[in-house]
């Protein structure tokens, strides 16, 4: 996310403002082919995923809890019972959220539901040191405030020993 | 011979009077060996309501005791310039009254250019026994058109010329036009004097303060200030009300289209809604359109090229032939320049202001949408959703673009949309990369 975010809550409202008229529109959407329809939804599941990416950034926790919800809510209605790497990704960050917001159980639930699903899905499997790297590391914190330093400790250890083994030792070229 | 009176606001303009004056200074006798014809010209080029005609009018009344005859020509099209010709022609004697030779456009035409050529004080020989030259100005108003002067340009006349047109490219080779001048905008502190005295204000440090600020808005633009004062004494407003006003693009149908209510040169009741002949434009008018959403500040011309993004308007240029055709015709009207070594276009605001301004809300929805859509097709989207990758190659086009999407949401372009009746994927674009834009 850009730096200024001054500029990032009115492009994010343009955003909706662009596709809440299209949505009343559906009318004139059935006669097309369900792919749009797919789409639209997903830009409005995003712009909820963007508004909790915003208040987490600029620290307001309640309004990153409230958007990462309804947008975990609306990911699941459609994704179903299939595990997806959006979802993996949805949960990390609603973890967080939970973080936040002192409710540490609850972190930890969506932040190991994370790291299950990511470590299901194929396309994250090829990748798994990055792609669970986030959700481990998140994990770790949670267990951390919540007094269990050993069961931190032993996290922290496997994601970095995970990603030693994949990139190389203090390597400057992953991402996390 | 002047159709216009002398303008009692008119102010500035120093140099821009000084150039022209030495240019076009009558030629005395023995000076011209060293001018084979003798001509003198000048072009005084810019965009519409900048205030060219102006300079013109007021360089006249300055000299006109440096010249014989002045005479004043209509440029703007084919039948006014044979009307200024035939009126001419009556003028000076050449024709009769209510004759018909008076009446035939090609005759008086070569009888005006005849005396040009050979400018004798009178054809009397008793009266004029040494063939005493007559010293003349003639002035080619509005000149936008260069195609139009062919057949009216004096040739081997030992005279002065004054043009004033619209056309930056305009050949003035052609015509052998010795200097040219492009006539800027006032500077900020001559639009705010002229702004503070048009509306009578007090001038303390507050008022001078924001009526800066509204000279800035109005991009300094002799025509803009002028009508906006009108205005603003209309409405009895303060600057700080106009300012806040002006912030919200719906009214500015409105305020472009009321004329100044100030008295002025009798023809020229041109509005910001008027000055520029938008409605004249032919290929330009869908990329003038597109181009009124966008940051003026240069804008990057590959939008239009390489560029297969399904949009919702027809016309829009995309062939590099349809596109370099449009733009010609945007540049030709001083609506748009370019920046030839970094391909970026530039327009001024309150054109694109305008513009915007003129659209039904139904064009106003589909230009933006599809300025929306064009953008999209040229944003480096990234693949996968995830953890963003934050690739940062995608970054200096990504930048270059954001600017593009901001200026849509500082400008508070959306407030005027309707949503589209019937929605395609084309639709999704938009939103799409407002959102990626947020990112």
């Amino acid at each position: 996310m850009r730096a200024d975010y001054s500029d990032t809550l009115p492009l994010i409202e343009m955003a909706e403002g662009l596709c809440k008229p299209l949505q009343v529109n559906r009318e004139g959407l059935s006669e097309q082919d369900s792919a749009v329809q797919q789409e639209l939804e997903e830009q409005l599941r995003m712009i909820h995923f963007h508004r909790g990416a915003l208040a987490h950034h600029t620290n307001e926790p309640k309004m990153a809890l409230t958007n990462y919800k309804t947008f975990n809510r609306l990911l699941r209605e459609q994704l179903g019972e299939t595990p997806d790497q959006r979802l993996g990704v949805a949960l990390n960050e609603l973890g967080v959220a939970y973080l936040q917001n002192n409710n540490a159980a609850k972190a930890e639930k969506c932040l190991r539901e994370s790291i299950t699903i990511l470590e299901t899905v194929t396309d994250a499997t090829e990748n798994t040191p990055n792609s669970i790297s986030m959700p481990m590391i998140n994990l770790g914190f949670v267990l951390w405030v919540q007094g269990r330093q050993d069961e931190a400790a032993a996290v922290f250890e496997r994601t970095l020993a995970a990603r030693e083994e994949a990139y190389g030792v203090n390597d400057t070229k992953s991402f996390a | 011979m002047v159709p216009h009176d002398l303008n009692p606001r008119f102010h500035g303009r120093k140099e821009t009077l000084e150039k022209i004056t030495d240019a076009l200074r009558p030629v005395s006798e023995e000076f011209t060996d060293h001018d084979a014809a003798g001509l003198r010209s000048f072009a005084i080029s810019g965009r519409g309501g900048i205030g060219k005609t102006q300079v013109a009018v007021q360089y006249v009344y300055n000299q006109q005791s440096a010249f014989d005859a002045i005479l004043w020509v209509h440029a703007d099209s084919i039948r006014n310039l044979r009307r200024s010709f035939r009126r001419i022609a009556g003028a000076l004697g050449l024709t009769e009254e209510r004759s018909a030779e008076a009446q035939d456009n090609v005759l008086t035409r070569e009888l005006v250019l005849g005396w040009l050529a050979r400018p004798l004080k009178s054809y009397n020989y008793q009266e004029n026994e040494h063939g005493e030259k007559a010293s003349w100005l003639l002035i080619f108003d509005n000149a936008d058109d260069r195609s139009l002067l062919e057949d009216f340009w004096p040739r081997n006349a030992p005279g002065s010329i004054l043009i004033t047109s619209r056309d930056p490219l305009l050949d003035f080779q052609f015509f052998s036009v010795r200097s040219a001048t492009e006539l800027p905008p006032f500077d900020l502190k001559e639009s705010t004097d002229l702004l503070l005295q048009l509306t009578n204000r007090g001038n303390d440090d507050e008022d001078r303060k924001s009526a800066s600020a509204v000279a800035e808005i109005l991009e300094c633009m002799p025509l803009a200030v002028v009508q906006m004062a009108g205005s603003i004494v209309r409405r009895d407003i303060t600057f700080a009300e106009f300012l806040r006003e002006y912030k919200d693009p719906r009214t500015h149908a409105t305020l472009f289209r009321q004329p100044a209510g100030i008295k002025r040169a009798q023809d020229y009741e041109h509005t910001l809604f008027s000055v520029w002949a938008l409605e004249k434009l032919g290929h330009g008018v869908d990329l003038l359109d597109i181009l009124a959403f966008l940051d003026p500040s240069g804008i990057p011309e590959d939008i239009f090229l390489d560029n297969h993004a399904r949009a919702d308007m027809d016309g829009i240029p995309r062939s590099e032939i349809e596109y370099g055709e449009a733009r010609a015709e945007l540049m030709q009207s001083s609506l748009v320049s370019r920046h030839r070594s970094t391909q970026k276009l530039f327009i001024h605001r309150l054109i694109q202001d305008t513009v915007r301004a003129r659209m039904s809300n139904e064009r106003y929805s589909l230009v933006f949408v599809s300025t929306l859509q064009l953008l999209s097709g040229v944003w480096p989207y990234e693949e996968d959703f995830g953890f963003i990758k934050n690739e940062t190659v995608r970054w200096i086009k990504c930048n270059e673009l954001y600017r593009h999407v901001l200026h849509l949401m500082h400008r508070k372009l959306s407030v005027r949309l309707t949503p589209p009746t019937r929605i395609s994927k084309a639709h999704i674009q938009p939103p799409r990369l407002v959102l990626e834009a947020a990112w």
